[in-house]
């Protein structure tokens, strides 16, 4: 007779037969070609950045800088420090309005 | 380069980490009808299991160095693992559920199931494991058909051992029904 287990012993049994020897459907022709060229595309889209990369620190060398990354951060550092300590130079713009009126009047002390 | 027969994979390997097209050629046509029959067998689609190949070639290409032939593993296995986990990946991806929902969810196709498994003419059971749950069919093909122990298979989907026992177990359970049904009608 069968009962709850037996189906169980039966089922687990035709699960270790039958599951490894299942057929597979064949993928779609050029399966092969079309793994390979995805490859392909992704290796050109890798090396165009690469190259560009390599071109600027190429560049950087032969002008005997530092790489690109060092230079950039010492250009803003520069910049950043050059913008703290220099002194302001627009009091001429600021007082350009009150000289330009005192010259109208006469009353500049500046030789025209 | 040497016939194609007489290279080791580790040694196409190393190739392709310079960027070798060729071996990259030899491991494709060498392996990747074994790799799409495992993708197959998780992801029930034959559209689904060449999309997951051709992921799985293009990281090895990108990401050579992923495979460290110092760690043990041999290449077949170590692809292998990455075909299952690409799969199994696609299969989340395409549920986009939490993880608890997914439970509830799975119990309440695994009743729908049996209900429809009782009027089940299909002899073929292959057939009736495709029907499965993602996960419940998942279980059953690493366990039966890619030959991983319960523990090895339940770290490739990520749960714990008992959560995957318990899947096997509804898996097994339907099947059973299915199975039931066929040889009383017979």
């Amino acid at each position: 007779m069968n009962t709850p287990s037996n189906h169980f012993q039966e089922i687990e049994q035709r699960l270790q037969k039958e599951l490894p020897q299942m057929e597979i459907p064949s993928p779609r022709h050029p399966f092969e070609t079309n793994i390979f060229q995805s490859c392909l595309q992704h290796t050109n889209e890798t090396s165009y950045h690469l190259t560009l990369w390599q071109l600027i620190e190429k560049c950087f060398s032969t002008l005997h800088l530092p790489s690109p990354a060092v230079s950039t951060a010492l250009v803003l550092l520069f910049g950043f420090l050059a913008g703290l300590t220099t002194p302001q130079k627009n009091t001429d713009l600021k007082n350009s309005g009150r000289i330009l009126s005192q010259y109208i009047n006469g009353n500049t002390g500046i030789i025209p | 380069m040497e016939s194609p027969v007489e290279i080791s994979d580790q040694e196409l390997m190393s190739k392709i980490q310079e960027q070798d097209t060729e071996a990259l050629a030899i491991l494709i046509s060498r392996h990747s009808y074994r790799y799409y029959a495992t993708a197959y067998r998780i992801l029930a689609n034959g559209a689904d299991a060449e999309d997951v190949v051709q992921e799985s070639f293009v990281k090895l290409w990108t990401k050579p160095d992923r495979w460290d032939p110092h760690r043990g593993a041999s290449f077949t296995t170590w692809f292998h693992q990455v075909v299952v986990y690409q799969s199994l990946d696609l299969l989340r991806k395409r549920k986009k559920i939490e993880e608890f929902d997914f439970e509830e969810m799975e119990d309440e196709t695994s009743n729908l199931n049996q209900e429809y498994l009782k009027n089940e003419r299909e002899s073929n059971l292959w057939e009736i494991v495709k029907k499965l749950p993602d996960r419940q069919r998942t279980a059953i093909v690493l366990c039966y058909s890619e030959g991983y122990s319960n523990k090895e298979a339940a770290q490739l989907m990520n749960v714990q051992l008992k959560a995957f026992e318990s899947l096997l177990v509804r898996a097994k359970t339907t099947l059973r029904t299915w199975h039931q049904n066929q040889t009383t009608s017979l």
